[in-house]
């Protein structure tokens, strides 16, 4: 009945703009949109202990959206139709069924601006509010309510939003989730002020307040103590509730200065007491800063940013935890470098909401050409390096009366202190270089700490670290000018976790509609003889307009799969995947 | 600028209002129950006693106070109608308010006010004496009734349905002067809303003085007058414990709790009975239509 509400408010929607601003179909009007289908059939693997059973005999899982995109004028309207049939491995299975998560409607006049439905809206960078989907995580935290902004002169925008956060399908009531209200003012000092405005220095500053509203559920704790009276023991019971926050709010300040090929941007947040699951119901209060310095020149760009980030878990229903990360409020900016090469980001890194130091700095420069080490093309050199590491905590003593933290203020810190623990620690160094008409060449070295203990179980400490060492050849030879092949070639070494490996990608393009690929990922060094085993691929796809189909058979390795820091676990699965992508 | 002015202020209000919301939490815990047992109650000497309460009893708060004229007529009136509708009406005396406010150096000298009262005589904006409250419930648009319509309002939540039937058991210890009170509930009925569980301490017998203006009882005042079931004390907590958080009650569905009370030094533990009944929260009023009630005296000794 909902869902048939929804569907008609959104025609509604579509067609009454027409009668309203036109009084017919608007010369101006457009319709875009796009579909993916992704399609996995499984098959058992007694060698990954891959059986029907374990597959819960869903032998077919399918993931698939389609967009869809009104404008004319001033208003647009769009909606997202999803089906999970079911959700294929490695999803949340509480996406299972097909819908429409996503609609809304908006329109513009003059310097307002108006959106009502689901809506994806970000803060500054997000460290007290960001509202974002990334299909391939399977992570939506859209808002659904309205969502304003105002630019009442030239330079200052402001923001103003208030809804309640999509939890897969679980429609919103009163005391499933709370309700999330914010607002944002940005501005840009040489827009408002005219003697700013030919300076080559570009100041703006911004500041947001967001809160979240939640009908909080009663936390009990039961304490006996035993006593004696005339030889009799008695017992005390005594029964404690927590006294959790109905309204947690949060405030962050930003700073943006940039001067030729300079850019430097900071901001700093912090959150009220927000006793939740992640942080194991402390009532300290949260604080973050990220900040980042970039120079670009020809041929030369370095970026470095930095962050600090003390208790800012901040979700729209407290007691929330686990994978995948829902209901967050804000984004925790990932400093660490996604790689492109699938052994490179075998062990990717996971943003710690509880308290972590991060550092990136990276360095591209392109090596002259014409020159002896550039070559006659030049040779862009990478180097990257990314740390995350505990913040120096001062542990309190247990709360006597829940025999945890919980209930205490948890710890005490220093800001901007850096703890002793190693998270995780990757350098990388990248050279790629066109040698001729017909060779492309690109090698890579990485070396990698990752914490495995902190960054998949949340136990801190550093009796699981995995060191590895990773090479890369990526060759690209042109056989003609529609006709390319290329061979990447891979090895990781390690003595911890599942060992050594090597994989071999060879792919076969005729541009711009065909490709072939082989690929095998080896984990010849794994401990366990038995898991030594060869992850196989074969794929082609096609391309035709702007639709494209890809066709995979193989095996799939189990791991991370983590973009920007938030991470979906991936078991390991054998079978055919299908995928579609069209746009028009 | 100008014509923006307008649209600025009210986005800033709107935005204020939405925007800043903060609760900052001093105390995380806090202490909401706490009850005394014996670890063996076969190591002790302990007296125990239960009722069982199977169809619809109604309850009457009574709001009155010893210099209220006319309560004694309406007490007169409340023990009569107890005596009809043996054992389906409970109430007890709620002393509080002006009425009640005791007289230093008079016959008027004593207390029997407690905080639940006043509480109570608050939150249901009591303005005159003698009133009630009759199952919490509207009638002809107020929850205060007045003794005109007692008994109309009391017949007519007898004829109720009845949602839930009720065990209470008293175990009382003399050597500590505690009394524990188990309260079991199976629902009959599907019930929509959250309901509480109370449970009163109420002391009988107090021979204390009382003002009059009823010939027929005696004079103006009653120097020995017998107060009956003066509320003492709320056990569990003022508007009770929730039995269903978060959700509505199935019919067959049980509840049960256990609550640990020790008996002010003051009171006669023999005249006290304890008080359960069961409610539905109110936005505003806390605690609302109850759909039933029980009683029971405690128990002191072996006879």
């Amino acid at each position: 009945m909902k869902k048939t509400a929804i569907v008609l408010s959104f025609l509604f929607a579509l067609i009454i703009p027409s009668f309203i601003f036109s009084q017919g179909i608007p010369d101006n009007a457009k319709v875009t949109g796009n579909v993916q289908i992704d399609a996995q059939y499984y098959t058992e693997d007694t060698k990954l202990g891959i059986t029907d059973s374990t597959l819960n005999y869903r032998k077919f899982g399918m993931n698939s959206f389609a967009n869809l995109l009104y404008t004319a004028g001033n208003f647009t309207a769009g909606m997202r139709m999803e089906a999970f049939l079911n959700p294929m491995l490695g999803f949340d299975q509480r996406y299972e069924g097909v819908g429409i998560p996503y609609w809304f409607a908006g329109y513009k006049t003059g310097t307002f601006q108006l959106t009502a439905g689901h809506f994806y809206e970000q803060f500054g960078s997000g460290l007290i509010l960001r509202s974002w989907e990334n299909w391939m995580l399977g992570y939506d935290n859209s808002i659904y309510g309205l969502n304003a902004k105002f630019s009442p002169v030239s330079g200052i925008t402001l923001k103003g939003l208030v809804g309640v956060q999509r939890y897969f399908w679980q429609p919103y009531e009163e005391g499933n989730r709370g309700i999330v209200k914010g607002f944002d003012g940005e501005f840009d000092l040489n827009q408002i002020f005219p003697a700013l405005t030919d300076a080559s220095t570009r100041i703006s500053l911004g500041g947001s307040f967001v809160s979240k509203y939640e009908k909080v559920p009663t936390l009990s704790y039961v304490i006996d103590s035993a006593y004696l009276i005339d030889s009799i023991n008695w017992n005390q019971q005594s029964t404690y509730e927590m006294n959790l926050p109905y309204n947690v709010g949060s405030w962050a300040a930003r700073a943006n200065l940039s001067n030729g090929g300079f850019n430097f941007y900071a901001e700093y947040a912090e959150k009220a007491n927000d006793p939740n699951a992640t942080n194991n119901y402390i009532f300290r209060k949260g604080s973050a800063l990220y900040s980042s310095l970039s120079y670009s020149t020809k041929g030369l760009g370095i970026f470095l940013s930095t962050k600090w980030i003390d208790n800012m878990s901040y979700k729209s229903k407290l007691t929330e935890s686990g994978n995948p990360p829902m209901l967050d409020i804000n984004y925790l900016p990932a400093i660490s470098k996604e790689h492109t090469y699938s052994l490179a980001s075998l062990y990717p890194y996971a943003t710690q909401p509880n308290g972590e130091f991060g550092f990136q700095g990276q360095i591209d420069y392109k090596l002259p050409k014409e020159t002896l080490i550039g070559g006659k093309y030049g040779t862009l050199l990478t180097v990257n390096y990314s740390l995350a590491k505990s913040i120096e905590k001062d542990t309190l003593p247990d709360s006597p009366i829940t025999g945890s933290l919980a209930g205490t203020q948890g710890y005490e810190t220093s800001f901007l202190s850096v703890g002793d623990l190693t998270y995780y620690r990757d350098l990388s160094v990248l050279a790629d270089r066109k040698i001729n008409n017909k060779w492309k060449l690109l090698l890579g070295y990485y070396n990698q700490r990752y914490n495995k203990n902190v960054i998949e179980d949340n136990i801190y400490n550093e009796d699981h670290i995995v060191k590895t060492n990773i090479a890369v050849l990526d060759l690209t030879y042109k056989i003609t000018r529609k006709n390319s092949l290329r061979m990447e070639l891979q090895g990781l070494w390690s003595k911890e976790d599942k060992g050594d490996w090597g994989a071999l990608l060879v792919e076969y393009n005729v541009s711009p509609k065909w490709f072939f690929s082989l690929q095998d990922e080896y984990n010849y060094g794994n401990p366990a003889q038995e898991m030594q085993i060869h992850y196989f691929n074969m794929a082609f796809g096609y391309t035709q307009n702007t639709t494209r189909f890809s066709v995979r058979y193989g095996r799939q390795r189990e791991g991370l799969v983590c973009i920007g820091g938030v991470c979906r676990y991936v078991p390991a699965s054998t079978g055919l995947t299908l995928t579609i992508t069209s746009s028009f | 600028m100008k014509s923006k002015l307008p649209h600025f202020i009210f986005f800033i209000l709107i935005s204020v209002l939405v925007g800043f919301a903060c609760d900052k939490i001093n105390d995380p815990l806090t202490l909401v129950d706490q009850k005394n047992y014996p670890l063996n109650p076969d190591d002790t000497l302990y007296f125990t006693d239960s009722v069982v309460v199977t169809c619809k009893q109604v309850l009457l708060e009574d709001f009155t106070g010893h210099k209220c004229v006319n309560c004694p007529s309406a007490a007169k009136m409340l023990h009569e109608m107890i005596a009809e509708h043996q054992p389906r009406l409970i109430s007890y005396a709620v002393h509080a308010g002006s009425f009640a406010e005791p007289v230093p150096d008079s016959p008027f000298e004593n207390d029997l006010r407690s905080s639940l009262s006043e509480t109570l005589f608050t939150d249901f904006g009591i303005f005159a004496n003698p009133v009630a409250l009759i199952d919490r419930i509207e009638f002809n648009g107020l929850r205060q009734i007045f003794t005109t319509d007692w008994n109309v309002v009391v017949e007519q939540q007898l004829q109720s349905d009845n949602s839930a039937t009720m065990k209470i058991k008293n175990t009382y210890f003399p050597k500590l002067n505690i009394v524990v009170t188990d309260v079991e509930v199976d629902f009959l009925n599907n019930l929509e809303g959250q309901y509480n569980l109370v449970v009163y301490v109420v002391e009988d017998h107090i021979v204390s003085p009382q003002m009059n203006n009823d010939p027929t009882i005696g004079p103006d005042t009653l120097l020995n007058f017998e107060h009956h079931n003066v509320l003492r004390a709320a056990i569990s907590s003022n508007y009770g414990d929730p039995i269903n958080p978060g959700g509505n009650i199935i019919a067959g569905s049980a509840f049960s709790k256990r609550y640990s009370y020790q008996l002010n030094e003051e009171w006669i533990a023999c005249n006290c009975k304890t008080i359960a009944y069961i409610g539905k929260t109110h936005e505003s009023l806390n605690l609302t239509d109850i759909i039933q009630v029980g009683e029971l005296g405690i128990k002191t000794d072996g006879e």
